[in-house]
Order: C-alpha cells, then structure tokens, then sequence
C-alpha cells in the first residue's frame, strides 16, 4: 500500500511538471535589446521608447559566407505609450519576437524627459525596480531626440549597444566623461535627492560620441558640462584615471602646447571649520608623462628646470578646470555634487551634526581650496 | 517485495536441502548410478581398468572430455595405474583389503587427491573438471585434480587499460585468478574462502580478504549476504553484484567490478574484501564509495602531481557528462541573461531556422548518440570503432547542415560524450549517462531550478545510499581529512599513512612514517656531499 | 527503508546548525541592519552573533541536562505537564513556519529573478517534496547532506565576491557609531530572524555521539554564522553604501548583479549564486522540516518520525500561500522573528535556566558552564 501511494504521488509530481516549461522561450524566439532610448511625446504626456536590438540571423551570416549585403545588421522599433513597460509590452504587437531585456548595455535619455521631473522620477523607479534590466547599464542623456540616436546604423558598429559599452570600457584613455554607471548613478540619486551626473551622448552622421556630462539637479536637467568643467569636476571626485592637460611653455618664439599624460591622480581632502566658516580643502597629486615637443629641442627635457616648468603650468590649468567646475556647482547651480557633505558626514560626524541640515545654504559659502601638484614620471624614449 | 521475487526467481523454500547418496561397495551398482544420472551426456567417458599382476582388479575412472587435462589422465593416472601397479607387485593380501589404500597413496602420481563416498558430490566434481576412481569393493572414491580446460590466456583487462600499470587482466577461471592475486600479496593473512552458488550451475565463489585488516561488519554482512542466494544460476558476478546489494533500484553501483588484480590487491590492503566468480574476469570489491569509483590505478604509479589534477578533471568530467546538456537548454531556453551578451547572441544567431526547441534537439542528439554507443559495440571491432567516430561526426555534420541542430549543440552532445568516458568505473559512467537525461528533462521544465531540484534528489540518494555500512558518499560525508586526501587529489605517499578510515579495520596504520625517513635520508645525502667538498 | 542509528557526530553538528541558521536572512539582513544603524550594520550583526552564541550555549547547557530526552520530554519536568505540551506544540508550529517562510520567500526570489512565469505553487511544492524526500529517512542523511553542500554554499560565495573588492568604499562604513543604543539594540534585534536555526539544540542533544564536542561545535558553528554574515553585510554596504542598501529588498542580489567577472568570462555571476542560494534554502528548509515532525512525534509519542513528513507538506504548501505578497511575507516574518524567536531564544532558556536551578534538577553533569 504505501509503494503505491508512493507511486501515485510520484506519477500526480510528474504530469504537474509536464504542464510546464511556463517561462521557456526559445533563445531564437528572443530579440535581445541592446539599447534603450526614452523621449517624451510631442504631448509631453507619455513616453516614446525605442528599443534596438541585433538582428541574430545576421551575426552567423557575417562570419560564415561573405557579407549579407542588404541585410540589416540591426533593428530599432519606437513605440509609444504611457510608461517604459507598457511600452515593452505593446511592442509585442509589432515584433515576432520577445524582447528580452537582461542584456541591455545602455539607456539613454532624451532632453526632453530629464527636464521634466516627474516624468524623469517615473522613469528612474521603473528602471530601479525592474529585475530584467542587469545593473551593469549605463545611463546617458543625450540633447538630441534620443530616438534619433538609435534609429541610425552606424558603419563602425551596427549594434549600438555594444557600441556604447565599448566605449565605456576604454574610459581611462581620455577622461572626456565620466564612467559611472547605473549603480553609482542611482546610489548618488538616492542619497542627495537627486543630484546626479549622467554622461552625454551625441550622435554624429556615421558614428557617436560620449563626452561631456548632463548635471541633474533635483531630478531635473540643470546645465551641460563640458571639457574643462568636466575634467575639473572628475579631478574633484577622483574620478580621473587618464586624459591630457594642454600646457603651454613660453618658447622662444611661439607658445607650444605640451600635453600632459595623465595615469594617476591621488585625490586627498581635508575639512577645517574657522570662524564659522567651512573650509574644504582638495589636495591633488598628479603623475604624469610627456608625450610631445618640440622636435627640435632636443636635449632639453634633461635639462633642470624645464620640467619644473612644465609641471607647474600643468598645476596651474588643473586648478583651473577645477576652479570652473567648482564655480559651475557652487555659485551657478548651489547644489552640491562635489561630494563634501559626503565626506563631512563620514569623517566629521559632529560637525556635520551641526550643519546637515541646512547644507544646500551653507554650500555655496563653503570656501574651497585646491592644491595641485604634478609631476612628471615619463618622457617617452626622446630626451 | 513478491512483485520482484518473481523476477528474480528466488525460490527460497521451496528446495529440499539436497542429501548426499553414499556410494555402495559394487563398483558396478555404483557406476551405474552415474551412468543413469548423466544420462545422455555423451560427453562423458567412463573407462574401466583392470590393475594387478593378473589384472584382477576392477577400476573405473569417469571424466569429462573437455574439461579435464588429458596428459593428467594419461601420465599420471593411467599410467601410474596400468603400468607401475603392475610392476609394484603387491602382495595379495595387501592389494585385496587395502587396494584403495595402496592404490592412492602408492601409484597415483597426480598432486591434488581427495576421497569421498557420496555419489553426488563425486558427480559433482566429475562435472567440475575432476576425475573419478571407483573401486571395486569400497566405497570411497579418489577424486583427482584434473581440471584442464582451453581458457583464455592472461591479456591485458579490456575496459580498464593504463598506460603505466601491470597488464595482467582476470581471466575466467577462478583458480587463476586467485593465483594472480596471491601473487601479490604474500601474507599468510591473506584468505581465500571458496563458496558455490547457484543450485544448477554451482559457481565457485571466492571470498578473499586479509584476516587481520578487515573491517569484520562488512564480511560479515557479505558472508551472510552470500551465503543466502538461492538462484538457479550464477553466469556472471553480476549476478551476485545483484542479489547482495543493498538498494538494487539505485543507478549507483554499491560494488566496485574490476578486471586488474592490482586493483583488487590494493584494496585487500585497505580492508575490503573482494569477491572472485568462477567463468567471469570481473572481480567485485566491498566496500565502495563514489570516491572510490573514480580511482583509477595508474594515480598510483605515476607522480602525485599529475595523478591529482587528473583526479580533479575525471570529478568535473563527472559533472560535465552529468549536467552539461541540460545547462545547455536552461540556459538557451530560460536564462538567457544568465550567459554572456556575446555568447547569448552567438547562440540565438546559430539556432535560428532551427525548427526544434532546444530541448527536443538535445534530446534527439543524446538518444542519437546512444544508439551509435550501443551498435558500435555490437560491431566486430574494426567496423564498430569506425561507426562510432564515423557516425557521429558525419551525422552530426550532416544535422548541421540541414540545419536540424545547431553546432553549439553537437558539441555540447560530443563533449558530453568525451567527459563520460573519462570516468573510470564503467557502472558509474553508466549511471551518469542515465540520470544526464532526468536532468535534461527537469531543465526543460523548470530551468536553473530544475537542474538544482535535480541535483537534490540525486544527492539526497546518494547521501541515504550505503554500501554494506559505509555510508556511500564518504568521505566527503563524516568528514575525515585524512581520508579526503585520496579522493579529490591524489596527496603523495608519504601521506598516507593509515588505512581508510571509513573501514573500521583494526590495525589503523600501514606505513611507517615515511616523510621523516625520507627526509632523513636527504638530509643524510647533503651531509656527507658537503663533508666531501670540504 | 534502510534504518539507522541515527546518531551524528559533533562536527556534523556544527555544520548542521551552520546550514540551518544560514537561510532566506542574509538576502534582506543588509538592508534590515541599515535601516536600523545605518553604516554600523557590521556591529549590529557582531552583536547579534555574540547574544546568539550567548543563547545557543544556554539552551545546549539546558539540553545537556537531560541528555537522553528532547525539549519535549524534559519540558514537562521543569514547568508543569500541561503548559510544557502546548510549549512544544508552540514549538513545532514555529519550526512550521519557518519552513513556510522560507519556502514563500524562496519562491519569491525564484519567480523574480529565474522563472516570472512558472506559479509559484509549483515551485513551492516541488522544494517541499525534496525536502520530504530527504527528511523521511531521519536525522543521519540530514547531516550528510548538509555536509556536502556546506561547502558548495559556503566556497563560491565567499570567492565570488573578491573581484569587486576594489570597489568597496571603506568610508561607506562611517560615521563609526554613533547611533543610539536603543537603536542598536533594535538593529540586533533584526539579525535574530538571520540567527534563527539553533533552536533546534533544543530536539538534538540526545542524537548525538561525543557530547564532549559539543560546546566547541556550536561555538564555532554560530561564529562562522555571524563572519558569514558580516562578509556579505561588508561588502553589500562597502559597495551601495547604507542609503541605497535599505532602499533595497535584496541587497544581496542586487549586488550580484552588479558584479563583473571578466576574467572568466562568466559575465554573469548571477546564475551561480541563484542555484547555491537553492541549496542554502533546501538546507534550512528540510532541517526545519525534519525537526518540526521529530517534536511532533515526540508530542504524539509515536515511534518514527517518519508519518508525520508528507502530511506536513500540504500543511506547509498552503501557510507558505498565505500571505498576499512580498510584502505581507516580511511582516509576518517580523512578527515571527520578533516574537516567536525572541521567546524561543532568549526567554524561554533564561525562565528554563531559572526554574532549573531553584529546583536543582537534572541528571548527569556532563556540560559545567
């Protein structure tokens, strides 16, 4: 008696799993997207989402016989609708296949949607509580339409997702903006109430670019940051891990440009409260090498004081940047994205007891003081 | 358990015990007795001998043509008998009344002589290979040693080749292969109790273990287990591997079979006990461990380093051959997130057009490659290995082709392939191949979970399943250190100074401390090529 | 049915209570201690660690007392007959639910992160009726298979998170203390339902072979517990920092996906730990399960703890239905954790340790605190 009930309950356990395979879906059957690209309607009422995904037929085509020729490397599909997964789901409407979305390497934002709050606070939840999307996307936020972005094949990489992620993964060579990606982003949302700096992203006729960066302010678009201002600003938050700084030396005759190889950045900060004034205080140290001169000087690198030059009129335009990015945040937008209320609410607790909170008035009269000096490691194979 | 007594027909009580038939006087009343029960066995001989200065003395000697060394016969027994006795010229008194006595202990120049009065057993052992002489006027009949019969030479075990290792293999008689054993363990210690089994067929059995080693529960649970089978036949030790098991149902084998009497010596040494049948090479060795499965002898000969990283390979090779179609099809079909951005593209590109789901693809492809497994090994050799690689690729390729299956699956199947043949003990290969498809089959259901949900029921089978005591899944279960060194990795000699530990074996140590010594030793040499540089 | 001693050693012990205790807490642990503490979610768990070994070691000394009988038997000599039974039924209803707990929770998980579209009845029903499948053949293979899959659990895990290494932010940890000791005392409060798992001590003591052992076992098992804990609390808040790890619901998860791999390709860590995080619930799962059924038989006085296994499962399927969603689950955990276990950690050996000494009860002295 008990082998058969043994049996039975065994034979009930195998037709209930029978009925499954609920969640399988054929790999084929999957469009897998690479990109996410999120604008507002001409309405501004609802959302129009572009989603580009590869054409899988055509990776093996590529490889195997020669050059499919008119066949589309990948595809991108607009749909609009009220909020990003309604948007998903009514695509299912167009597409054969089901788009799958653990895969997406990049989401990009158009002007429109991070100039207005409440939608850009809608979408950010969305992407937040999702659990298809993989953590590892990058954010950027692009002037343009970002539909524009994603309907366009670019020759160097027809799938611009992939695209987008390997740029990022040359991020130290130029420090053009700054490589954060959706978990620092969020993380800096989160604990500041949304201040955030997101990457900029363009698109050329045949290609694209990342450079620059878009300021949030309060869940909004505040302002574009570019070059100087962005390198200053990574140079305050030790985000820099490579790029140049163009000095200029007093030649004989014309000024020359020296660019400064940056490879290593040691950021320390310091805090001092002096007559009811706060004093922060960034102390960089910056190693370099030199890449290029003047043909033909030779000779001179070794000579003593030439480097000394050098290394001093680099300082001085790290301050610079530093002092555009600081007056960009502290008197132009009075938010504080530099991370010192970060940094005083870990390492002078009491202090930070005293002025947490009111520090979007005290920030702006925060004196900040930048110490930069560099030296150079390398001179490349020349003398 | 009546469902399964009918299967294997064990008739338990309904035998009568068998008695003997003593044997009579009359030489004559007694032949006849034979002749009657081997009737019609035309392979019989019965030869009658008269022996005496005046050939007044009726003998009879009774063999079977084919199983027995003809040149014993000729030599030693007819011989001795037609022609020595003759010249011995006993006196008639002597010969008369003790013609048996003088005849065994004078003339018969074979070696191994034995005498009984029952019938049977002397039918019994004419049918073993012995020979029979009867006496006219007494009962006891001299059984002769005579086996000789055309066996096959010692060659090198089949399914067990190593490339550094002794290359002596059983063979099918049992008296040889016990030689082969005793050859290499030369202790008084080492004992070797004969058994038959099988009421027809009445199959020596050999049990063989080292008196003062083994662990004594589990010969005790083997003579037991032995000794009550009752079945008709015993062909193979299979059939024993069978009926002495603990959980027949398991896939997992709970008794290792090997053909390599190293193998059986080593482990004789380590307290097991092992088990010879008579008309087959394979030997079994109790107890067994899964750990003990994936041994294999030569990570004894050659250098420990090597011999771990191989053993490292053969556990994932294990796995892999286990999971690897149905990771396969969890992931194409479940989780593709879970597998890289290139990757997962790469597979949805190859597996376009393909008219089956993933699932069905690999399941034909493994049944496939069964079918070629299972004709391969029906062919004669030659055209048997040919079908196997020939098949597969070809038909693989040609799948390919017509696009039937995707490449990356026919790897998948190959690689599987490759990995179970990596696993030493066929039994366990055998057992891999068989739940790789209940794992196949719970991913194409429930995914990564199923292939866990997978993993839990067969753990929780092997963790349960013991074999004659030894908890099977040691020593990774009770975990002792000292033994996991010769699982996972082989550790070098010098390490293994006791016996297992999961055997409960009286005396713990085999191995003098070896390091120390050696190290000694090495430090000895330095010594002395120092004192001779100065 | 193959019968066994079933008696285990003081290691299996140690790994046994490991398993058990290790369960569906370290996904929300991060995210609780945070809300609670904010950066010093490290010493919530150190201190939580300590008052469990504290315990634990309290209730091996009642156990040890009466060394041949379980909770339920030695219950009643301490309090009277009556409230001892529905202590111990109280007892095998919490073992109950925390089968139901984990096995909703585990659900969950799955349904999120694995399969969205499979009902969560079946994957519920299939983890029961492993559980049941193991738990029938008592208490031996339990330990046995907690011991396999101890290391399965423990290893890949604790590689795992090396790479990210470098991106731990040590200042995420501070400011260093400075919270109220109320609040930190709510913060270990929280770690409890993490802890939860060595009540069983409770049911063990005579099932096991060299009780000499046995305060070094739990001592470390515990230990090991709380520096499990405290690994994946530290990166988990290195990484996020606390603001972001309470917003979460699983940090832990949300941490694995965020881990790169490159170097093995693997880009994906995730599909790793989801079939461990398995075995760390079927560890919990089936130990519950066994020793809710092992209390009830002793309840019940029957012989074999064995009856009781599969009718529990429906049992267990339909309380683990209950709750309407996620959300209702970790309130009823709430309320479990903060006052089932409390009583059944810390009051109920405390009262028992009390009652013990005034009546000077007790056979052989084999544990001297």
């Amino acid at each position: 008696m008990k082998r058969k009930l043994k049996i039975v309950i065994l034979w009930v356990l195998i037709l209930l799993m029978l009925t499954g395979c609920w969640d399988k879906i054929e790999i084929e059957d999957r469009a897998f997207v690479m990109a996410i690209g999120i604008d507002l309607s001409s309405s501004n009422k609802r959302y129009v989402v572009t989603f580009q995904f590869p054409n899988a037929a055509q990776i093996t085509k590529g490889t195997s016989g020669g050059g499919g020729g008119s066949e589309k490397p990948s595809f991108a599909v607009s749909e609009v609708a009220d909020t990003i997964f309604s948007a998903s789901r009514h695509i299912s409407t167009r597409i054969d296949k089901a788009l799958y979305l653990g895969h997406t390497q990049a989401i990009i934002f158009g002007k429109d949607v991070v100039e207005n709050k409440d939608k850009f606070q809608q979408v950010l939840d969305s992407l937040d509580r999702s659990y298809e999307l993989s953590r590892k996307v990058y954010l950027l936020v692009t002037p343009q339409k970002a539909q524009d972005i994603l309907l366009k094949k670019y020759e160097m990489e027809p799938n611009t997702g992939a695209y987008i992620r390997d740029i990022f993964k040359h991020y130290n060579l130029t420090s053009k903006f700054p490589t954060i990606d959706y978990n620092k982003i969020t993380k800096s949302l989160h604990e500041t109430n949304g201040n955030a700096i997101i990457p900029k992203i363009i698109a050329g006729k045949d290609e694209i670019k990342i450079a620059g960066s878009a300021i949030i302010k309060n869940y909004k678009l505040a302002g574009w940051m570019e070059d100087d201002e962005n390198m200053g600003y990574m140079l305050l938050t030790g985000l820099v891990k490579g790029g140049d700084v163009a000095v200029s030396t007093p030649g004989d005759e014309e000024r020359i440009e020296i660019p400064f190889n940056i490879s290593n950045v040691i950021r320390r900060r310091a805090v001092k409260e002096e007559n009811g004034k706060i004093i922060y205080r960034v102390i960089l140290e910056v190693e370099g090498d030199i890449t290029e001169y003047t043909f033909e000087k030779h000779g001179e690198m070794m000579k003593g004081d030439l480097l000394n030059v050098i290394e001093r009129k680099t300082s001085d335009e790290i301050k610079k940047m530093t002092q555009k990015a600081i007056n960009r945040f502290q008197k132009e937008l009075k938010v504080d994205m530099l991370g010192i209320g970060d940094y005083i609410e870990k390492y002078h607790p009491s202090l930070w007891e005293k002025v947490g909170k009111d520090w979007d008035k005290i920030f702006p009269e925060v004196e900040i003081k930048v110490d930069v000096t560099s030296h150079v490691r390398r001179i490349g194979l020349f003398r | 358990m009546g469902f399964f007594d009918k299967i294997f027909g064990k008739k338990n009580n309904k035998k009568e015990a068998k008695t003997g038939t003593p044997a009579s006087n009359s030489l004559k009343q007694n032949l006849n007795y034979i002749k009657n029960k081997l009737k019609d066995c035309d392979d019989v001989i019965y030869r009658d001998i008269w022996v005496g200065e005046n050939q007044e003395y009726n003998l009879a000697i009774v063999f079977i043509d084919g199983l027995v060394d003809k040149n014993i016969i000729n030599d030693h027994v007819l011989h001795s008998l037609l022609l020595d006795s003759r010249q011995a010229a006993p006196s008639i008194e002597k010969i008369k009344g003790n013609l048996y006595e003088v005849i065994k202990k004078g003339t018969i120049t074979g070696g191994d002589i034995k005498q009984i009065t029952d019938l049977d057993k002397c039918i019994l052992s004419i049918l073993s290979g012995d020979t029979a002489l009867l006496f006219e006027g007494s009962p006891e009949i001299v059984i002769i040693s005579s086996k000789g019969w055309q066996m096959r030479s010692i060659s090198s075990p089949e399914a067990e080749t190593v490339i550094r290792g002794p290359r002596e293999g059983f063979t099918e008689t049992i008296r040889v292969n016990t030689a082969l054993v005793r050859r290499r363990i030369r202790d008084p210690n080492l004992k070797i109790k004969q058994i038959q089994i099988g009421e027809r067929t009445h199959t020596d059995v050999a049990v063989l273990y080292i008196e003062d080693i083994v662990d004594r529960n589990v010969l005790d649970k083997v003579m037991k287990r032995l000794k009550n089978i009752k079945i008709d036949g015993v062909f193979e030790s299979g059939y024993i591997e069978q009926l002495i098991e603990e959980d027949w149902h398991s896939p997992f084998p709970q008794v290792l079979s090997t053909e390599r009497p190293d193998k059986v010596a080593a482990s004789l040494l380590e307290g097991r006990v092992a088990i010879l049948t008579d008309n087959t090479p394979f030997a079994l060795i109790i107890p067994t461990t899964l750990a003990t499965l994936f041994q294999s002898p030569e990570d004894y000969y050659e250098r420990w380093m090597i011999s771990s990283l191989l053993r490292i390979l053969r556990f994932l090779a294990a796995i892999v051959a286990l999971v690897s179609p149905a990771v396969y099809i969890a992931f194409t079909a479940y989780h593709p997130g879970l597998i890289p951005t290139k990757l997962t593209l790469y597979v949805a590109a190859t597996r376009q057009g393909i008219p089956f789901p993933a699932f069905f693809e690999a399941f034909i492809m493994e049944a496939t490659f069964e079918l070629l497994r299972e004709a391969g090994v029906r062919l004669p050799v030659p055209i048997g290995q040919t079908i196997g690689i020939v098949g597969g690729l070809i038909i693989g390729q040609a799948a390919v082709e017509a696009g039937i299956v995707s490449p990356l699956m026919v790897i998948v199947v190959a690689v599987t392939a490759v990995a179970s043949f990596a696993i030493p003990s066929y039994s366990a290969a055998i057992a891999f191949r068989m739940l790789r498809f209940i794992f196949m089959i719970l991913a194409a259901v429930f995914g990564l979970y199923g292939i866990m949900l997978g993993f839990m029921i067969v753990l929780t089978h092997l963790v349960v399943l013991k074999s004659f005591g030894v908890p099977y899944l040691s020593p990774f279960v009770e975990i002792d250190i000292s033994d996991l060194a010769d699982t996972l990795i082989k550790a070098p000699i010098m390490y293994f100074k006791n016996r297992p530990e999961i055997l409960d074996t009286p005396d713990r140590k085999k191995m003098k401390d070896l390091r120390e010594e050696k190290i000694e030793s090495i430090e000895d040499d330095r010594r002395d090529n120092n004192d001779k540089k100065l | 049915m193959i019968k066994n001693y079933d008696k285990i050693s003081a290691n299996q012990v140690s790994i046994l209570l490991f398993t058990t205790m290790v369960g569906a807490g370290i996904l929300s642990l991060p995210a609780d201690v945070s809300k609670e503490v904010g950066p010093n979610g490290l010493i919530a768990i150190l201190g939580g660690g300590i008052a469990s070994l504290f315990f634990a070691r309290l209730i091996l000394y009642l156990s040890s007392k009466f060394p041949t009988e379980t909770f339920v038997e030695y219950a009643g000599k301490l309090i009277t007959r009556p409230i001892s039974i529905v202590i111990s039924a109280v007892l095998v209803f919490y073992f109950v639910m925390f089968v139901s707990l984990d096995a909703r929770i585990f659900g969950e998980v799955l349904k999120i992160y694995l399969l969205p579209s499979t009902p969560i009845e079946i994957i519920i029903l299939t983890m029961l009726f492993s559980s049941a499948y193991l738990v029938r053949y008592g208490l031996e293979p339990i330990a046995r298979m907690s011991e396999i899959l101890f290391p399965i659990m423990v290893i890949p895990l604790v590689l795992l998170f090396l790479p990210v290494l470098t991106d731990v932010d040590l200042s995420n940890f501070l400011p260093f203390m400075r919270v109220s000791l109320i609040k930190f005392f709510k913060g270990m409060l929280v770690t409890t339902y993490s802890f939860v798992g060595f009540e069983i001590l409770y049911l063990l003591f005579p099932y096991i072979i060299n009780t000499d052992k046995l305060k070094r076992s739990v001592n470390s098992a515990i230990i090991s517990t709380m520096l499990f804990y405290m690994y994946i609390t530290f990166f988990v808040v290195g990484i996020f920092g606390y603001k972001e790890t309470r917003e979460q619901l699983w940090p832990f998860l949300t941490l694995i996906k965020s881990i790169n791999f490159p170097v093995f390709f693997i880009e994906n860590v995730e599909g790793i730990v989801m079939g461990i995080w398995t075995f760390t619930i079927f560890t919990s799962i089936y130990s519950f399960h066994y020793f809710a059924t092992l209390a009830l038989s002793k309840l019940l006085k029957t012989r074999e703890h064995s009856y009781f296994v599969l009718p529990a499962v429906p049992i267990m399927y339909l309380m683990a239905l209950i709750p309407d969603s996620i959300v209702t689950v970790y309130k009823y955990a709430g309320y479990v954790s903060q006052y089932m276990s409390v009583f059944f950690i810390a009051i109920l050996p405390i009262l028992l340790y009390i009652i013990l000494k005034v009546k000077r009860l007790g056979g052989k002295d084999e544990e001297k605190t």
